[in-house]
């Protein structure tokens, strides 16, 4: 009953928070204006051809009909008027792309870049190493399974927000290097006007200087599997002394980590743990009760592999499997956290194995 | 060699798109199949060439 | 087209040595004739046509408001790829063949196609393909969920079980095509009467003579790039995987340089329709007959060269992005301006509006429409903003629903009276004009809008600020599929019932196909007429 009351409360709520845009952003960058006003030309290019073409044809759909007493003229051919008609739409059009060209040698240019930033996309995470910096980190949806099932009311930024935003200092020429771990993705920021593929095994190229600070959202825009419209882009653009206070944060929270490693956890704290990781990383193909779904993922609950040796279990989660849509996990899951997921499916989800493993027993 | 010129003149006027009754008849009751065909590929591969030219000269006077 | 003045050495088609159709499904199953077989495909292409109709509205159902409510991503996913597989490969191009099938004997002049069993096989075996392709909806893993152009490495290392029936079936839709196209190819050169040029074809014949040629350059390609898909999959060759030395994007430029003279080989046999359409209506003749068949030849020499326009974001040479921008556009405007040949046709005619020319003159603004916008999407730095967008769904959907489809609806409302004999029911046609016209701009116009303010296409779940737009395209959506009954209901009404058509059927028609009383008789042009 509250169940559907509450959808019938987020049905209703919906179209308040929903507005009327009918074009584009036109963005925050120097290049994203361009594109945006070479889009408008276009258009409005269209709309002159447009409604000289219907103005012509609904004028004779009015004034040319039988019931009106037309009689049709014999004349069916005239080159000129016709090489006319074609040649001026054409020259239009070159002299159109003559702009568009400039632009597009402007958004190759990626020379001399103020930081370099490497984005990875996986299946349905984007992952960002700061090149100069050391930083390394993965951006994950997160939005709550319970908005999405319409089980309570969504958010502002439903869909397009996520644990870990990637963040770039303001009117600092940022570049992208941007491929794929798996399959195509494509990283998509529209305030940007930044959009490229991510391809597994190729690097491509783009930048951004952005001179507002400010979070913009994107979505990837290449189909990459079940959950492509669940992998949000989101960019935080800090004044330059905010980017210089967040690296440092970054940097100190990263050997506070390295030390939890180290300690000794009790099984408890491990499962209780690791049920937050395997909701977060697992549950997107294994299902929420780890009953995965028959003939594309494998169930958790009685596994041979969460059932059986514990280094075998803890191999497959650490390296993947080749092949398979199961990634490596190394680089996306802390020890604590791998330790954590792996006694928590072997004693979980209906597994009932008994044992254990420590993060400080975990090969990365 | 007159057959080819005007196959090759009709191969452009079809790239605009326009062409006349006068020579449309010309073609198809004096033109050899086999001479528009070569020549349609040959207008092809001159289109690409004049195309990639056009390109270059774009670049070369936006930078 | 140019007149024709047919010496009419008449229908001695009652001849005692013809036999009529066999009785029974044996009838349909060895049938040579080009009529069985066009009806054959014409139904075909119907139930295919409803059954990705059904996809796109649990697509659209789902897409009515945010939040996943009726089905789950991957089930979602599979839904727009069977759609798009099955409405270009099943219900729009049978379609056209079924359209050739019975239409080019008898606008020729010929008593049938030049190869009838081959004709009978070419479209018994595409019922398997699909059979096929559906059946995967029903295995472990569910049916491909790779998009419709099923790119690598999604559809390869990472693609469900069904992908190898998809290949399949895939290939059985390649051979039927090739075999349709290599038979309207010899029945056009070979088996037109006396006195039926070249020059004096009707448009719709020339269109489809130049379709042939495409398909039969195409589909090998796509034959290839699947069988290269089957390699990596089962037998560890390496084309599209980065990991043993291949390219991802290796797929992407063969399946493009498929797909592009695609995209024409299912628009230009609608362009020969609009243009028998216009002028039986207009009472005037084409407007630039010659000018359109020059242009159709060209586009099917150069629409081998645009193909990289589908893939601006996936990282090519700079000097590759401009040259296919350039490349596009010189030969868009060619394509495009052949809308002014059809207005010209109407300047200055005698226009009545009976439904098949109200689905013409739809076509002819709303495909302009689609035309617009593709030249907005040729303008490569902007399709970094377009690219993968609903304003991409926006700009194909008007090129292919009220573009092909509804040229599709205008041919079956034109040559309906000839086929079965009755004339059409006037108010019941124009209800359906008209409800179809509502939905298919309700559905697909507020998707240019969504696609511009950033909702990327072939995600079952969307941001709350898309909400108000997608649930507009919903119920149109449901609009133009309901709508469609009134066209089942009017197809099955005029076979069953109506007042008697003329042999003309339309007051301003001109061509052999209005000789031949209506219905046709089972055997036309068995001796050839003479046309001067």
């Amino acid at each position: 009953m509250s169940k559907a009351l509450t959808l019938a409360l987020s049905l209703l709520s919906t179209p308040a928070l929903a507005d009327w845009q009918v074009n584009m952003n036109k963005g925050v960058t120097a290049l994203s204006r361009e594109i945006f006003d070479l889009h408008m030309l276009i258009f409005w290019i269209c709309v002159v051809i447009g409604v000289a073409v219907f103005g012509v044809m609904f004028y004779s759909i009015f004034k040319h009909r039988k019931s009106k007493g037309a009689v049709a003229e014999h004349w069916h051919e005239n080159t000129t008027v016709e090489v006319v008609w074609t040649v001026i739409p054409s020259i239009i059009l070159i002299a159109m792309a003559v702009p568009a060209t400039a632009t597009l040698m402007d958004m190759y240019d990626t020379s001399e870049a103020d930081v370099d930033i490497q984005i990875t996309g996986y299946q349905w995470k984007w992952r960002y190493q700061y090149l100069d910096e050391d930083i390394d980190f993965f951006s994950n949806l997160s939005t709550p399974r319970e908005e999405i099932v319409n089980e309570s009311a969504k958010n502002p930024n439903y869909l397009l927000e996520v644990d870990n935003a990637l963040v770039i200092p303001a009117n600092k020429k940022v570049r992208f290097l941007i491929t794929a771990n798996d399959v195509i993705h494509s990283w998509w920021v529209p305030h940007f006007a930044v959009k490229k593929d991510a391809i597994p095994g190729f690097i491509n190229e783009a930048w951004v200087k952005v001179e507002e600070p400010g979070v913009y959202r994107g979505q990837c825009t290449e189909l990459c599997g079940k959950d492509h419209g669940f992998m949000p882009v989101v960019v935080e653009v800090k004044s330059e002394a905010d980017y210089a206070q967040w690296v440092a944060d970054q940097k100190a929270m990263k050997l506070a980590m390295a030390g939890e490693a180290s300690k000794e956890f009790s099984m408890d704290e491990l499962i209780a743990k690791g049920e937050g990781v395997y909701q977060a990383a697992c549950a997107g193909c294994h299902q929420p009760n780890g009953q995965g779904i028959p003939g594309a993922f494998p169930a958790i609950t009685g596994s041979a592999i969460a059932t059986g040796a514990i280094d075998a279990h803890i191999d497959i989660i650490v390296n993947g499997k080749t092949g398979t849509a199961m990634q490596a996990f190394k680089e996306q899951l802390s020890a604590v956290d791998i330790a954590a997921v792996v006694t928590y499916q072997r004693n979980a989800l209906g597994n009932t194995v008994g044992d254990m493993v420590q993060p400080s027993a975990i090969q990365k | 060699m007159k057959i080819w010129m005007q196959a090759i003149w009709s191969v452009m006027a079809s790239f605009l798109g326009v062409q006349s009754n006068a020579n449309r008849e010309r073609d198809f009751e004096h033109g050899r199949f086999s001479v528009f065909v070569v020549a349609g590929l040959l207008m092809t591969f001159a289109f690409l060439i004049s195309v990639f030219g056009l390109v270059q000269l774009v670049m070369m006077y936006v930078k | 087209m140019a007149t024709v003045d047919v010496d009419l050495p008449h229908v001695k088609d009652e001849d005692p040595h013809h036999h009529g159709p066999a009785k029974g499904l044996g009838r349909w199953l060895y049938t040579t004739n080009h009529k069985d077989i066009g009806s054959m495909y014409l139904i075909f292409s119907l139930t295919m046509f409803m059954i990705g109709g059904i996809m796109a509205l649990i697509i659209r159902a789902e897409l009515f408001q945010p939040g996943l409510q009726l089905v789950e991503p991957n089930f979602f996913n599979q839904m727009t790829t069977m759609h798009g597989l099955i409405m270009v490969f099943g219900a729009v191009m049978p379609a056209f063949v079924g359209l050739a099938n019975w239409m080019i004997p008898m606008q020729i002049g010929a008593p049938d196609m030049a190869l009838p069993r081959m004709n009978n096989w070419s479209f018994w075996i595409l019922p398997f393909a699909f059979l096929i392709l559906l059946s995967s909806l029903f295995m472990p893993g569910g049916a491909p969920n790779f998009g419709w152009t099923f790119y690598a490495p999604l559809s390869t290392t990472y693609a469900p079980e069904s992908v190898t029936f998809f290949i399949f079936g895939v290939h059985i839709m390649g051979a039927s095509s090739i075999m349709g196209a290599i038979n309207i190819i010899a029945t056009i050169l070979n088996m037109r009467a006396p006195g039926m040029t070249l020059m004096k074809m009707p448009l719709f014949v020339w269109t489809w003579l130049i379709t042939a040629f495409l398909l039969i350059a195409v589909m090998p390609v796509l034959a290839g790039v699947v069988t290269m898909m089957l390699m990596d999959i089962h037998f560890g060759t390496s084309f599209f995987n980065a990991a043993g030395g291949g390219d991802p994007v290796l797929f992407q430029h063969v399946f493009w340089f498929f797909g592009h003279p695609e995209v024409y080989i299912m628009i230009l046999p609608a362009f020969g329709i609009i243009s028998e359409i216009i002028p039986t209506f207009a009472r005037k003749r084409l407007f630039g007959y010659s000018s359109m068949v020059y242009a159709v030849a060209s586009i099917a020499l150069l629409s081998f060269v645009v193909w990289a326009h589908h893939m601006f974001t996936v990282g090519m040479p700079l000097v590759g992005e401009v040259f296919f921008m350039f490349a596009t556009m010189l030969i868009a405007v060619p394509t495009g301006v052949k809308v002014f040949n059809w207005t010209a046709t109407m300047f200055r005619g005698s226009m009545t509006f009976e439904t098949p020319m109200l689905f013409a003159i739809a076509f002819v603004v709303l495909f302009t429409i689609g035309g617009f916008s593709g030249l907005m999407l040729a303008i490569a730095p902007a399709d970094f903003q377009y690219h993968d967008t609903y304003f991409v769904v926006a700009h194909f959907h008007y090129v292919l629903v009220p573009g092909a489809i509804f040229s599709i609806m205008a041919a079956t409302y034109y040559w309906l009276p000839k086929w079965t004999g009755h004339q059409l029911n006037e108010t019941m046609g124009k209800l359906h004009f008209w409800l179809s016209f509502v939905g298919v701009n309700v559905t697909f116009f507020p998707m240019h809008f969504v696609g511009l303010a950033g909702m990327p296409r072939r995600i079952p779940d969307y941001a709350l600020q898309f909400a108000d737009f997608n649930s507009m395209a919903s119920v149109g959506a449901f609009i133009f599929g309901f709508s469609q009954l009134v066209f089942i209901y009017n197809v099955i009404q005029n076979v069953r019932a109506g007042e008697k058509a003329t042999a003309q059927v339309w007051e301003g028609a001109q061509g052999l196909e209005w000789t031949v009383p209506s219905p046709a008789p089972y055997h036309t042009f068995s001796t050839p007429p003479k046309v001067d």
